[in-house]
């Protein structure tokens, strides 16, 4: 857990040397042969390759697929979570019947229901959808069950001396002290469903960074599939930056970061 | 005399994780008079936070039990009793500002104009004025703690319950909460039940010290307190009276050694 100035300040110039410096002797092993690998490019050579990608638009479009399948399904994911965890998190009875089943359930690992969502939604853009909400779902789900339910006792207490009525409780007390685990669901979530989308380009939907990947092994361009493999990493720290940063512009005070940083 | 709280064969149960009920108050019979400023000593674990609880309405006694506030019994948290917990952290809303932590019980039966006007006034009787719009956690703890005093008094109650509320506070804090309490308990005519372990804190503040011992406890002991008000740090400690009841509190607790 980082400080605000920490996460969100100046660039960490010394990291950065670091990976300039790590960067730097691969390029040398490269070049000089010491790493003996034949699809192993140099950086350099990696770096040209990512200057004809981002001109040649490949690049920029298959980022739009792959942004655009995640955001849809992690908004989706968080829908379904949210609005089913709050059912949860209130309702003992509805926690008592459904959480064997969601336990059972989320215990399995998305990727292995790959082959079942190619047979049944065939090479498409629905199948990678419906992989990428699967697995956004869980985390959302159950850190809201989680910050709703280990609301701490003296709130309670707060709430039945002010003689607050349940809703007005549930209102002004339960959730938003439940939006901190909140944050840390969607934050997980957001995280696993660009994985889960590239796991799905890279099986079934040919589209996105995913396919992009695999259409360059095929093609024996490894300078190219390491731009792609960069420019999923960098999606990544990007989406998690966006995220943080609309977290703390809708709750200011700094208890946004606490899921977040 | 007007009587605030009165508790005769109060009786409680709590239970534990296992599920087995352990009595841990029997026979506990006082009464408050109001206003008194009336303190809960005992050792840790005896039944003293149970004992506010019951007052607060939060616990409920078992059967036979007689507790009556403002000469109603009591069945859920009483109209006008406002509770002060020892852990600000947890009891203030950290997604609030100070001014919208303490305007939370009156929000649903005041306007807003009403409630700033109100909220206002509790934050200058407990001298955070100046800091009404700060996040709780910008504030220290012992500003944290005088935010949910400032709640606790903003309802105007004819009761105040603390437990332990100056626990979790350094020496100097302490010292400043407790003559800040002592003066709203002057201003106010607020009945005051304070639950301590600190016999020091407890006589300096109470016109009455009540005792609980044993297990289950009962009241052990219930000693006057005959300071004079207004009290002061150096002067109230250092007089015959205070020395006095701490003799005795100390021979009820420890024995006489």
């Amino acid at each position: 857990m980082g400080r605000a100035d920490e996460s969100t300040g100046r660039v960490n110039l010394l990291g950065f040397s670091v990976l300039a410096a790590i960067a730097g002797v691969w390029e040398l092993l490269v070049r000089f042969g010491i790493a003996e690998l034949q699809f192993l490019p140099a950086p350099s050579e990696i770096a040209e390759a990512a200057r004809g990608a981002v001109f040649g638009g490949e690049l920029v479009g298959r980022t739009f697929h792959t942004v655009g399948v995640t955001l849809l399904g992690w908004s989706i994911a968080s829908v379904v979570g949210l609005a089913l965890g709050v059912l949860l998190g209130l309702s003992p009875t509805a926690y008592r019947y459904s959480m064997t089943s969601f336990e059972v359930t989320r215990a399995i690992p998305p990727i292995t229901l790959v082959p079942a969502a190619l047979l049944i939604f065939g090479f498409s853009l629905k199948m990678e959808l419906v992989l990428v909400i699967f697995g956004g779902i869980w985390p959302v789900l159950l850190n809201t069950i989680g910050g709703i339910r280990s609301i701490k006792p003296e709130l309670r207490d707060v709430a039945t001396m002010l003689r607050l009525s349940r809703t007005a409780t549930v209102q002004k007390l339960v959730l938003p002290a439940a939006i901190p685990s909140v944050m840390v669901g969607l934050r997980l979530a957001l995280s696993l469903c660009l994985v889960l989308a590239i796991v799905a380009e890279i099986v079934g939907n040919p589209a996105g960074l995913g396919n992009g990947l695999i259409s360059a092994r095929q093609a024996l361009q490894p300078e190219l599939m390491f731009v792609y493999v960069a420019a999923a990493g960098l999606l990544g720290v990007v989406l998690n930056a966006a995220l943080g940063a609309v977290a703390r512009l809708f709750l200011p005070g700094g208890r946004a970061l606490r899921g977040l940083s | 005399m007007e009587i605030s709280y009165e508790c005769s064969n109060l009786r409680a149960e709590v239970g534990s994780r296992q599920g087995e009920r352990r009595v841990v108050l029997d026979d506990v019979s006082f009464e408050v008079a109001k206003p008194e400023f009336v303190s809960i000593m005992g050792r840790s674990g005896v039944g003293k936070s149970t004992l506010l609880r019951v007052l607060a309405g939060l616990h409920e006694p078992s059967p036979g039990s007689v507790v009556r506030f403002d000469g109603q019994p009591v069945i859920g948290p009483p109209q006008g009793v406002s509770l002060v917990f020892q852990d600000y952290t947890s009891s203030l809303l950290p997604w609030r500002s100070v001014v919208r932590n303490v305007e939370l019980p009156l929000e649903g039966w005041l306007d807003k104009a009403e409630r700033r006007v109100r909220v206002s006034e509790a934050l200058e009787l407990i001298g955070l004025a100046d800091r009404a719009e700060a996040q709780p956690f910008e504030l220290s703890g012992g500003m944290q703690q005088r935010v949910q005093l400032a709640r606790a008094l903003v309802s105007n109650p004819t009761a105040l319950l603390m437990d332990e509320p100056f626990g979790a506070l350094d020496a100097l804090t302490k010292a400043e909460l407790e003559d800040q309490l002592l003066g709203i308990f002057a201003a106010t005519k607020t009945t005051v039940v304070f639950v301590t372990h600190d016999i020091d804190e407890a006589i300096y503040l109470s016109d009455r010290v009540l005792v609980l011992d044993g297990s289950p406890a009962r009241i052990a002991a219930d000693i006057p307190v005959a300071c004079p008000r207004p009290r002061t740090q150096l002067h109230t400690r250092e007089s015959a009276e205070f020395l006095a009841a701490r003799h005795q509190v100390y021979e009820v607790i420890f024995g006489t050694r």
